[in-house]
């Protein structure tokens, strides 16, 4: 009997330990998904994932069904992220590999297009907080722009608008990499 | 970039597998944080209600603990197993802790304050170096910069030194994933060699744990954070069992101690029909483990089983007790007193008007739960007369009537309400009984049988929460005819103390429902006791005579206890019987002329002393025998109202040397009761009865009697595994 979030949620909140288990078990999949999407490293979203499990733990009690219980999840992913890059800067730890750890769905391009698809994820990864997560949320995780303007607490078209400027900043981004590769 | 562009691109990258340590370890984590608050906003109950007993203790600074990190400096690589050994035992210890941490938790935890938890750590026992830990504060970052500083030891203590007081709460992913891990992973290589023995106690772990039950072991790790490698000796890789535990609740309390006949020569106690303890015991046993002493009533256990007692003729009283002394088993010159009643039998079952009140909470979404449930009701369908209604109120996130009253002549309508619940949401167990009471009240059947059965785990969190008010509740309605029967489902969130509070209020029995051939034996072979009250509000009452006895002790029944004055008080609540129903009371007295456990005083006279707080009351009847009845071991008095009365019945009839017999010319039902009495005792780790398994088995076998259903051999069976069970951890 496959139970929906909507009555998990309740159970959780009333302090049933296996229904907050199976809600957690079920969702850390994709908590890790748009953390790594976002941090770029396994070993951070791990840590990411980890955290928002535990925040989504402490705060269950206060999620008021406004939204869809994923929605909510993936506000609690982002924040954590970000918390846990401003922890990290903090402590001036050294920088992580970024997107050594991709996969690919389909057989993996030539050695020249993964390259080129790492500058990609790299250029995403350069954008400043908002336009990067709207990206990670828009475009890699395939949100509508409403959703993510649930989750991200801002209009649909202030998402609209980020996901152009985004795009041209990738754009501009990858122009002046070819150009110094070019050049150098 | 153009829009499609960057969209197929990304389709096609996917992220990495998350490792399933990392996952294992975020959801024990998780669970955890849940736990944590969940014990801080306990529902309705102070956190010392929650759990009783030493789990209750070890919780309290679990969570006070976890506030705070423990992470071993020297291993934090792979595994770096936290070892940090908790010693909790005696109640000064515990505060000290929680005081300490307490304190901790709202500001920096100062080196000072850390030595001083150091130093009672090694204060309280032997102190044995198991791992030098690092308590880290701030969350990662801290617990970063202090790794790489020098470590601040906490000196563990081995649990042998204390094994009584503490056990150790293994996890088995015992591997904090602390991202400390993560910059020190080469320091870690360093410390490799400490590795393989961290491993090899992970690994125990693990193994120790079933496979094939991850929702269980997930449980089980909650308190992942806190773990106990004590150093590894060949006893280190026995048996953890592992098992939902730890929230089932029971309410805790003392064996009944042994009374001087002059200091107390009145003992008086409220009959208990329910049989849930005898389940949960099973329950408990056919897993492995031995019960949690707060789960064992020994009455309850001794009631399980039907005694073919002598029953009076109809018309006159409901019940009339069938009385046995005999030599105790368990001391030497002790004597045991019998007393057992058992209800008539009811030949012409008055209509029943039934509101079945079941929990469909979230919580009751497991197989020994809901579905259990659906079919027990099933069968105590099938013996219901046509006319007789049923109505069905479900709670979960809210309550609704399922079903109006129905008859039971329309079985299909029935039978396709109750095979369409479904379990979730939250528990409002308070606005369900609500509802319960009024759909019963609509359909009320004056002279009839008007019960709700409620059918639940127990974990009433919404609504009525408070025990006490709700018990108000029932008690108002127990006074409108309608009587309310709990039956029990599920184990480890199980709440004990909840079930019994409602059926005592509310003039009905609890029953625990473990397996099918249990909601048989409650609701279909035993039904008409559970449905049917002959008396209520029966009390005992034994007054022992000096001149022949000088202590006396009551077997069970401490749940029950009564004040001497109650006894006659009507407006004072007591147990209910129902048709066919057995019960049985034992009293373990000394005669005189046998040494006593107790010494006499040397400043009283020996006159009979009235205690202070157990005014004189005026005697009823003549039970101010003359002093020449020399050969009177006690009199007995019992007290009964009929179903439908206020007014209380006496029953009364001395208990004397002719009732005596000797032990093997008692009725095999004496002697089974005997020996379940025993066992229960030694389950209960009781001071009075050693702990001989195979006198148990040897006198159970030869008293089963006919045993129709088989509990008597069950019951043989069950001692067999307590026995191996003994050995073994203890429920929590």
């Amino acid at each position: 009997m496959q139970q929906d979030d909507h009555h998990l949620v309740k159970s959780a909140q009333a302090g049933d330990r296996q229904a907050f288990a199976m809600l957690v078990e079920r969702h850390y999949r994709s908590m890790f998904k748009i953390a790594w999407q976002w941090c770029g490293n396994r070993e951070d979203a791990e840590d990411i994932a980890q955290d928002s499990a535990i925040k989504i733990a402490q705060n269950i009690r206060a999620f008021t069904f406004d939204a869809a219980f994923t929605t909510w999840m993936y506000r609690i992913v982002i924040n954590a992220a970000k918390d846990y890059y401003k922890a990290k800067n903090r402590r001036g730890t050294r920088e992580m590999p970024l997107f050594d750890d991709v996969e690919y769905i389909s057989a993996a391009p030539d050695p020249e297009q993964q390259l080129g698809d790492k500058d990609v994820l790299r250029a995403i990864h350069a954008l400043p907080d908002t336009l990067r997560e709207t990206v990670v949320l828009v475009c890699w995780h395939g949100m509508s722009h409403k959703e993510a303007g649930q989750v991200l607490d801002c209009p649909e078209g202030t998402i609209s608008w980020r996901v152009s400027e985004a795009r041209k900043k990738i754009a501009a981004t990858l122009d002046m990499q070819q150009k110094g590769k070019r050049h150098g | 970039m153009d829009d499609r562009k960057l969209e197929e691109l990304l389709s096609r990258l996917t992220a990495p597998e998350p490792s399933k340590d990392a996952e294992n370890q975020a959801l024990d984590r998780a669970m955890a944080a849940f736990d944590q608050k969940m014990s801080q906003t306990a529902q309705g109950k102070s956190a010392t209600q929650r759990l009783t007993g030493i789990s209750n203790i070890l919780n309290h600074v679990r969570s006070k603990i976890m506030k705070k990190r423990y992470i071993v400096s020297g291993t934090v690589g792979a595994v770096a197993t936290c070892a940090l050994v908790a010693v909790l035992g005696a109640p000064f210890f515990h505060q000290q802790v929680t005081g300490l941490l307490g304190t901790t938790a709202q500001g920096d935890v100062s080196s000072l304050q850390l030595q001083n938890a150091s130093a009672l750590f090694e204060g309280s026992a032997e102190a044995v170096k198991a791992s030098s830990a690092t308590v880290d504060m701030d969350m990662r970052e801290e617990s970063e910069r202090q790794a790489a500083s020098a470590p601040m030891p906490i000196d563990g203590v081995t649990m042998e030194a204390m094994p009584q007081v503490a056990e150790p709460f293994h996890a088995g992913r015992a591997a904090p994933r602390d991202r400390a891990a993560a910059p020190l992973k080469e320091e870690a290589k360093k410390h490799l060699e400490m590795a393989p023995m961290q491993k090899s106690i992970a690994a125990t772990a693990d193994r120790a744990m079933p496979a094939t039950a991850p929702s269980v072991q997930r449980h089980v790790t909650g308190g992942a954070e806190l773990m106990i490698a004590p150093m590894p000796s060949a006893d280190d890789v026995i048996v953890h069992h592992y098992q939902e535990q730890g929230r089932d609740q029971f309410q805790s309390f003392e064996e009944n101690s042994i009374k001087n006949v002059k200091a107390e020569p009145v003992s008086t106690f409220s009959i208990d029909v329910d049989t849930s303890s005898y389940s949960f015991v099973r329950r408990a046993l056919n897993s492995g483990v031995l019960p949690q002493k707060n789960a064992i009533r020994i009455e309850e256990m001794i009631n399980y089983f039907d005694y073919d007692y002598a029953v009076p003729e109809q018309g006159g009283h409901p019940f009339q007790p069938t009385v046995a002394v005999y030599d105790s088993p368990w001391r030497s010159g002790n004597k045991l007193v019998h007393i057992g009643i058992k209800g008539y039998e009811v030949q012409q079952k008055p209509q029943s008007n039934l509101v079945f009140l079941i929990d469909t909470s979230g919580s009751m979404y497991s197989p020994d739960k809901l579905p259990l449930l659906i079919s027990s009701f099933k069968m105590l369908l099938d013996t219901l007369s046509p006319d007789d209604t049923i109505g069905i109120v479900t709670y979960a996130g809210s309550s609704g009537v399922a079903l109006e009253p129905t008859k039971a002549s329309d079985k299909q309508k029935i039978l396709s309400v109750l095979e369409g619940l479904r379990a979730s949401g939250g528990t409002s167990g308070g606005e369900g009984i609500r509802l319960a009471y009024q759909l019963a009240e609509q359909s009320f059947v004056k002279g009839g049988n008007n019960r709700i059965i409620l059918a639940t785990d127990g974990d009433f969190n919404i609504g009525i929460t408070n025990r006490d008010e709700l018990k108000g509740f029932v008690e108002r309605k127990r006074k409108a005819g309608i009587f309310l029967s709990v039956l029990g489902f599920g184990q480890g969130n199980y709440n004990d103390h909840m079930m019994q509070t409602l059926a005592q209020n509310g003039n009905g029995t609890a029953a625990y429902i473990d397996n099918l051939s249990e909601a048989r034996k409650v609701l279909v072979d035993e039904g008409s006791s559970m449905l049917f009250t002959i008396a209520k509000d029966v009390k005992l009452q034994v007054e022992f005579n000096p001149q022949t006895v000088q202590e006396y002790r009551l077997v069970g029944y401490e749940t029950r206890a009564l004040n001497r004055e109650d006894f006659n008080n009507d407006k004072v609540d007591a147990g209910d019987i129902g048709a066919g129903h057995t019960v049985t009371a034992i009293y373990e007295i000394t005669p005189v002329g046998v040494a006593p456990v107790v010494d006499d005083l040397r400043y009283q006279k020996p006159a009979a002393k009235v205690m202070p707080d157990h005014p004189v009351v005026a005697p009823v009847q003549s039970d101010t025998a003359d002093a020449a009845n020399g050969d009177e071991y006690a009199f007995l008095k019992i007290r009964y109202k009929k179903p439908d009365s206020d007014t209380s019945v006496l029953m009364t009839r001395p208990i004397t040397k002719a009732d005596e017999k000797a032990f093997d010319a008692l009725d095999d039902d004496i002697r089974f009761a005997n020996a379940v009495a025993g066992f229960a005792q030694m389950l209960k780790g009781s001071k009075f009865v050693e702990a001989d398994y195979d006198a148990i088995i040897e006198t159970a076998n030869q008293a089963r009697g006919k045993d129709e259903f088989g509990y008597r051999t069950e019951f043989v069976s069950l001692v067999r595994l307590a026995k191996t069970a003994a050995g073994l951890q203890q429920q929590r």
